[in-house]
């Protein structure tokens, strides 16, 4: 049996980007131990990779002096961290009471429908994953889905068909919400 | 009505939360004033005038909290719960998108008055766009001296940071949001010792809630007899802000003073009943609040009334329900969402919240027995109180809540498998039924 | 009863008890005898209380309380046995017995599960759950170590004690809810350091052993109690064996136990094969025409008894000496010279503690009267200040690394490391990961560090008071001599600067509890004795002689050597460490033995292999060591050993050496005797025998007595309990282990200005030094965590987790050089013009640091050794041949075969 280091690899299979990394380097400086950074770090490799990789596992570890079975515990706890890929929408449905109570369910079924694939699958073109998850916090507006980053709340069925439509046609943009807060002292 | 206080920006026309809107609404005037008035221990004394008592869940006193820190002390933490992650409850994502700066200021003033020089806001990681506002609204106070060395040449050095979660409700619980923080799976610590002594990296600690952080400059600057006089004084002053969800014509967001009754803010401010279809139940407080019934609708929405009447403002997430709604159902739905949210740590809630959901599943889809009825109390009773947070407590509240009030439904579903929503739906093999999925990812 | 520091009583079950505060209330109940249940709770972790199991009710606390994180307080009144108690204990039974399988009948677990004995005790005699069960997919784990996580309670045991303990955190808890899992990256193949920890600490079979998977039901194992034959670190096993097949099936450790408290490495948890190796030797072999052929014992003995009469009888009994391996007993040890010294009459006694640990013996000896730890496992984790220098400690002794982790992770200590090491987080623990201000220094300058502490103690004025008042002609001569070493040349051959250095003697002279602990890279290099007295001058002068609590730490390697030389099995000292030429304690053991002894100073082991090649030394008596297969070509020892008349080694298994012997005797294995072992602590514990020696296999000292019967001189003892009490007898007066005030009055007022300035005159360069294989590279032969000398290549387990030998170098060296893991390179010394080399695989380990390079020990056949130097120490006659100057390139092609490493193998 081989022992060998987790961080010693010369050629990592895709990581995290250099500009990621200097990305992690800096936010870890926001705390006392750089593990604090770790969710970030994940939220950062899901970002370049589209879901949580290996590599990007292990380049968190290394960067944030983790082992690597540290950041998978991490990684499997909090469900916003996808250990395998996903379409190119995530369509997350609320389906906690206050959205069950708003329609979440006709919603759900009515995603199903038109994209021809039940919760939990994603379309063989790799465009939509479908999926439902517990409640966003947008309860006064519901049904509620987040598409990626986004908020779609207070859905109606004409306007998922518009939504879908558009996303047919287009390739999602970078989701906004992954910038992380500095202040000037340390830019 | 009364005043608003918390929202008094919102509506205002084009305020759009920038730091020149808030400036101009007196903003950052509390921290002016506080540099010049108020050294720390005075500030603490303020806030316990006020009767100022926290709006996450539990209501506890913050100026008291706040003095349980231990007198000898070197690095002290001040971490502001943004993750507003209780079903029914979406009042601090506005809060922050509407105002940001007035969380900011809060934060400031509440590290001033702890000495705290370290500041997170842990925000629920699926607040994407709201993380943005909040991150840039941080940014603007850094430029402007409200955040870092010397704020407004006081002298008083504060470094806040925006930690954003991932996706796990048990986060909101304090000790799993500290835990979050350090870089750790979110689970609950064990208490004794409390985040006062031991709590950020083993340091001492105060956690406040958006909402409760908000309050503070308005405090400051209007004095805490003005706080204390309002609301539902002496034991519930002051506004608070509630989330109301389901069957209402108006669901949203009111900012309204503490002790109107619950018919008050359903019927006249929310609009009444969708569909002018009766009320069946109420969750007066968040998921894990006990449901109520039409019976508890003069109750007053005060800490200690609801709590009398047999439940708990809680969150202040009012979920309505009308006729249409099974209460087996409903109970089932939340269940679901505990099981899916419990960490896993202790073995009565880890164990106790899939018992409890597939029995409800169970009963739900007529295939109950029953002895379920006295099953499930007695499951709810080894749960509550034998956990390590309070999480075990919030996953029983649906389950017997429902079972107090509408036994009668419960039974229906059993006997002659009846439903209002037309369940029991069809009955399905009971050994492969529901199964609850391993995979998560 | 004990007087405790701050006694806090309270009431349990109605019994009143008063225990030390911050006691937790499970425990106080346990001194009480009252059990309360748990799974979580555990002696060797800090409660998480997340099994809630152990739940009691408490007089004016209205929530019951979990007792395992509970602190007792004053008057404080607990009930684990009223109804609302023992209904929650039902209640939690009831839901951890919800989703666990019925598969008892075949778990390995049945029979010492803490679920099977709690549901008998604490639960209703059904269960309340009758919802379909959860069924987590099975997957392969591990090779050693079998996972059934349908049987997991979820307590966390397992990945608490991987990162509390052993700080490796190679598993960990994925998911959350109840579908947590306890798993590794991605579910890969178990990567780790093989502690079994996880096996011991699982409270159900949610863990097993893999290796003696179904092989047996507990009950049915004899479990005898005894002590690890790896190292000398003095583990505490239970050899666990099924009688009727005469084999062990498998090893535990008892958490209340020995001084490691149930810890174990993968040594003592995996390496219990090499007992019942089919590889060993099962009668005695005599040479005839060349062949070493099966022979009856009584005439094997009296052949060897006649062989060494006629040589005695021809060249006298100084043509005869022996060594024996530092893998006997402190027995046979004793029993081996008397053997020596009196049956035969040489004085030529050694032992393989004489590779390095005798330079501790010999400096500490002088110092402070014997060459033990001063500062025991309990003051090494009570420690404010540890430094570790010389040593990867948790490749040499991973058990005292398990005490130094314990001090920095439990009580905060400031550890300081010394080597040629660098932060890494692997499969492997690491303590510099622990170390806030490690001194990584360029390999090899070991010693130079050690000198300019001293330098930077005297500089500094951080002497200890009472010294500086007591010792002042000492002082001066010390102050006087470091003038020698001037900073620069400090910070150039070390590689540190001198405010590092200066930082780490402050702390060390400023804490109030501080432990030094050292180890090969300093007493097996050479220079190793000088610099274990420059170390000693450290010590006294930082007062780590003097403040309670503190103290100077030599590690062993073997797991006798302590013992062994203890024991008189060295040319320079009788038993009790005497040395030989005492005249007045020589006489007090004529008197005991009644006997006379010889009075010349006898030979060691290398000026034994000396005087054999020179055709003075006739006979070789081996027991349990091989020269041939430790020793370097260079070394001459080939020629040596042909040189002799008779060569005798006794040994449980046939060595290279024993391949050249005139006559093989077979030996017991530690498994299959009785006596008793020291370890580096000074601790003598006892050693029991579990088996039936393998087919006519003898323990040593039986062999001993009969020999001496044949020779004419006969030692009788019945049993080796017998010898244990004439060894108390003999040695009621000598040292036990407590520092001797006189031996260190005279040793600082004996310390000559010359020596202390030969001590710390810089002289040449270390590179130089070194230098003579002409590389870039420091080479060093080092010891795995997986392998113990050559005796762990017995054991088919730790064979299967470390094969072969790798060489370990920096990921930035291995870029330069263009080598992945795996690949092989070759490695190359010039001496003149003569070029040796040797062909390995080449593995990066961040922690090594650039320029440094090591190869296990226990892998001579790569013929690495060929590539050190060799050189003898002047003082101790310590061998040094573990390091040198190597070029390095990767082997292409062809040459990256192994019929080219087979080449290798048969060294130049
Ligand atoms: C399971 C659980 C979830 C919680 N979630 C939240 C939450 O999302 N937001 C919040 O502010 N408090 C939440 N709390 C309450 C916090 O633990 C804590 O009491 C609160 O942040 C304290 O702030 P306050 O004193 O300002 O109310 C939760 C508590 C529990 C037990
Ligand atoms: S949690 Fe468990 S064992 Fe654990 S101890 Fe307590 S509760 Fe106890
Ligand atoms: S229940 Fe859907 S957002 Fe709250």
């Amino acid at each position: 049996m081989a022992h060998t280091p987790y961080n010693g690899s010369s050629q990592r299979p895709a990581g995290l980007s250099e500009a990621a990394r200097l990305e992690l380097i800096e936010t870890a400086k926001r705390y006392p131990i750089k593990r604090s950074a770790v969710l970030h770090g994940l939220r950062l490799v899901q970002r370049e990779a589209g879901f949580v990789t290996e590599a990007g596992m292990r380049d968190v570890a290394s960067l944030l002096e983790m082992t690597p079975h540290e950041v998978y515990d991490v990684a499997t706890f909090y469900t916003l961290f996808h250990l395998r890929p996903k379409g190119e929408y995530l369509i997350q449905v609320c389906r906690t009471l206050p959205c069950a109570l708003g329609g979440a369910e006709s919603l759900l079924s009515h995603l199903e429908q038109r994209l021809g694939i039940r919760e939990g699958q994603t379309t063989p073109d790799g465009k939509f994953t479908l999926v439902t998850v517990e409640c966003l916090a947008a309860c006064g507006k519901a049904p509620v889905m987040q598409v990626n980053d986004d908020y779609h709340e207070a859905v109606t069925t004409e306007q998922v068909d518009r939504l879908i439509e558009q996303w047919h046609r287009t390739p999602p943009v970078q989701d906004a919400g992954n910038a992380s807060t500095r202040g000037k002292g340390r830019g | 009505m009364a005043e608003v206080v918390l929202f008094r920006n919102r509506d205002l026309p084009g305020y759009t939360g920038s730091l020149a809107d808030y400036e101009r609404q007196e903003g950052y005037a509390a921290l002016r004033l506080m540099f010049k008035q108020y050294p720390p221990a005075e500030l603490i004394e303020l806030v316990k005038r006020a009767n100022l008592r926290g709006r996450g869940g539990a209501g506890f006193p913050t100026g008291m909290k706040w003095s349980f820190l231990p007198k000898e002390r070197t690095v002290t933490y001040l971490c502001c719960n943004a993750d507003e992650s209780e079903p029914g409850t979406f009042k601090d994502r506005e809060l922050m998108t509407v105002d940001p700066h007035q969380m900011i200021e809060g934060i400031v003033i509440a590290s001033y008055a702890i000495g705290a020089h370290a500041a997170y806001i842990y925000m629920r990681g699926e607040f994407a766009s709201e993380a943005v506002i909040v991150a840039r609204a941080v940014q603007e106070a850094y430029k402007a001296g409200y955040l870092g060395k010397n704020i407004l040449g006081s002298g008083f050095d504060l470094e806040l940071t925006l930690h954003r979660g991932a996706g796990a409700y048990i986060c909101g619980e304090e000790t799993a949001l500290l835990e979050s923080i350090e870089g750790k799976r979110g689970l609950p610590r064990s208490k004794p010792p409390f985040p006062a002594t031991h709590g950020l990296y083993g340091k001492p600690t105060v956690i406040n809630n958006v909402e409760t952080l908000a309050s503070l400059p308005h405090i400051l600057r209007r004095g805490a007899e003005w706080y204390a006089s309002i609301g539902s004084p002496p034991k519930s002053p002051g506004t608070r802000i509630f989330s109301v969800s389901g069957h209402v014509k108006r669901p949203g967001n009111y900012e309204v003073p503490m002790g109107i009754t619950f018919r008050q803010l359903i019927f006249d401010l929310a609009g009444g009943m969708k569909s002018d279809r009766p009320l069946k139940a109420f969750i007066p407080g968040g998921a894990s609040a006990s449901f109520f019934t039409p019976d508890h609708l003069d109750v007053k929405m005060d800490f200690d009334e609801v709590a009398k009447a047999g439940s708990m403002l809680g969150s202040g997430g009012v979920t309505v329900m009308d006729d249409s709604v099974c209460m087996v159902w409903a109970a089932a739905n939340l269940l679901r969402f505990f099981h899916h949210e419990s960490c896993g740590k202790c073995t009565p809630c880890r164990e106790g919240s899939n018992w409890l959901l597939r029995v409800l599943r169970r009963i739900e889809h007529g295939q109950g027995r029953l002895t379920d009825l006295d099953l499930l109390p007695q499951v709810c009773g080894n749960i509550a109180g034998r956990t390590v947070c309070a999480f075990g407590d919030a996953e029983t509240a649906p389950v017997v809540s429902t079972l107090r009030h509408f036994r009668a439904e419960y039974e229906a579903h059993i006997t002659r498998k009846e439903c209002v929503m037309g369940h029991a739906r069809p009955p399905v093999d009971a050994a492969t039924a529901h199964p609850i999925s391993f995979a998560g990812h | 009863m004990t007087t405790l520091k701050s006694p806090v009583t309270l009431t349990i079950d109605g019994k009143s008890i008063t225990v030390e505060k911050g006691t937790y209330v499970i425990d106080a109940a346990r001194q009480a005898g009252i059990h309360i249940p748990y799974f979580c709770s555990h002696v060797k972790l800090a409660p998480d209380a997340n099994c809630r199991m152990c739940l009691v009710e408490v007089e004016k606390m209205p929530k019951l309380q979990t007792s395992c994180n509970l602190p007792v307080a004053e008057g404080m009144v607990v009930r684990s046995t009223s109804e609302k108690a023992e209904q929650a204990h039902k209640s939690v039974m009831d839901f951890i017995l919800a989703n666990h399988p019925l598969d008892c009948p075949m778990c390995d677990q049945g029979g010492e599960c803490e679920l099977q004995d709690r549901t008998h005790a604490y639960s209703d005699n059904y269960s309340h759950y009758t919802e379909a069960k959860r069924l987590p997919e099975k997957r392969y784990f591990s090779p050693y170590i079998e996972r059934e996580m349908s049987r997991c309670i979820t307590c966390m045991r397992c990945v608490r004690y991987c990162d509390e303990v052993l700080d490796v955190k190679a598993i960990a808890a994925v998911n959350r809810g109840d579908r947590v899992e306890i798993s590794t990256f991605m579910d890969r193949e178990l990567d780790c350091e093989f502690c079994g920890g996880c096996v011991q600490i699982c409270p159900v079979g949610a863990f097993t052993n893999r290796v003696a998977l179904y092989d047996y039901r507990p009950w049915q194992l004899k479990k005898t109690e005894t002590v690890c034959a790896y190292c000398a670190d003095g583990c505490t096993l239970t050899l666990e064996s099924k009688v009727s097949e005469n084999q062990i099936v498998r090893v535990t450790s008892d958490w209340e136990k020995g001084r490691n408290l149930g810890d174990l490495c993968a040594k003592g948890f995996f390496g219990y094969h090499m007992i019942n190796s089919p590889e060993r030797v099962a009668a005695p072999m005599i040479r005839q025409d060349g062949r070493l052929v099966e022979w009856p014992w009584i005439e094997a003995i009296e052949a060897a008894a006649q062989r060494l009469s006629e040589i005695k009888r021809r060249y006298g009994a100084e043509a005869i000496g022996g060594v024996i391996s530092a893998r006997c007993t402190n027995e046979e040890a004793y029993l081996f010279q008397k053997l020596l010294r009196l049956a035969i009459g040489t004085p030529h006694v050694d032992s393989s503690a004489r590779d390095g640990h005798l330079n501790s013996v010999r400096a500490l000896t002088r110092v402070a009267g014997h060459g033990r730890m001063t500062a025991p496992y309990e003051a090494i984790e009570a420690a404010r200040v540890v430094m570790v220098i010389g040593a990867d400690l948790t490749e040499t002794n991973p058990i005292t690394a398990l005490k130094v982790k314990a001090a920095v992770r439990k009580h905060g200590a400031n550890l300081i490391t010394v080597g040629p090491y660098l932060k890494e987080i692997g499969p492997i623990s690491n303590l510099v990961n622990l170390s806030q201000a490690p001194l990584t220094v360029t390999p090899g300058s070991e010693s130079m560090v050690v000198r300019a502490l001293v330098k930077a103690v005297v500089e500094e004025r951080l002497i200890e008071p009472s010294v500086a008042a007591q010792a002042q002609t000492y002082v001066a001569r010390v102050e006087a001599a470091v003038t020698q070493l001037p900073w620069p040349v400090a910070e150039a051959r070390t590689g540190l600067s001198a405010d590092a250095i200066k930082a780490a003697a402050r702390s060390l002279s400023g804490a109030e509890r501080a432990v030094v602990l050292f180890g090969p890279e300093l007493t097996r290099q050479a220079g190793g004795y000088d610099a274990v007295c420059a170390l000693a001058d450290l010590a006294i002068l930082t007062g780590l002689y003097s403040k309670p609590g503190s103290g100077l730490n030599p590690l062993c390697e073997e797991n006798n050597e302590m013992g062994v030389v203890e024991m008189g099995a060295a040319p320079e000292f009788l038993p009790g460490l005497i040395d030989v030429r005492n005249e007045a304690a020589r006489l007090r053991l004529r008197e005991a033995w009644k006997e006379e002894l010889p009075s010349a100073t006898g030979w060691s082991l290398t000026q034994m292999l000396e005087e054999a090649r020179q055709g003075r030394l006739k006979a070789l008596y081996l027991v349990g060591e091989d020269p041939l297969g430790s020793l370097p070509a260079s070394s001459g020892v080939r020629q040596a050993l042909q040189s002799l008349e008779l060569l005798i080694c006794q040994d449980p298994f046939l060595t290279e050496t024993g391949r050249l012997a005139h006559l093989v005797l077979p030996a017991a294995g530690f498994a299959e005797k009785e006596g008793t072992f020291t370890n580096h602590e000074g601790r003598v514990q006892r050693v029991r025998r579990a088996l039936e020696p393998v087919g006519e296999a003898l323990p040593d000292w039986d062999i001993f007595g009969q020999l001496a019967a044949g020779l004419g001189h006969p030692l009788d003892y019945a049993s080796a309990g017998e010898i244990t009490d004439e060894i108390r007898r003999v040695l009621s007066d000598r040292p036990d282990g407590r520092i001797d005030g006189a031996v260190m009055a005279q040793y600082l007022a004996d310390l000559t200005a010359e020596e202390l300035e030969a001590r710390y005159r810089p002289g040449p360069g270390a590179a130089s030094e070194r230098g003579r294989g002409g590389g870039s590279m420091t080479l060093v032969i080092s010891q795995s965590l997986f392998h113990s000398g050559k005796l762990s290549r017995r054991a088919s387990e730790l064979m299967r987790i470390e094969p072969e030998g790798r060489l370990q170098l920096n990921p930035s060296d291995a870029e330069r050089l263009g080598v992945e893991d795996g690949d092989m390179v070759r490695l190359r010394t010039m001496d003149g013009s003569a070029s040796r080399e040797a062909v390995v695989p080449a593995v990066r380990r961040a922690k090594i640091a650039p320029g440094f390079c090591r190869f296990p020990g226990h892998f001579p056949e790569a013929g690495v050794k060929e590539l050190v130097d060799w050189s003898v120490d002047p003082v101790t006659q310590t061998p040094y041949f573990r390091s040198g100057r190597v070029m390095i390139e990767k082997a292409v092609g062809a040459a990256a075969t192994a019929s080219v490493q087979a080449a290798a193998r048969e060294g130049v």
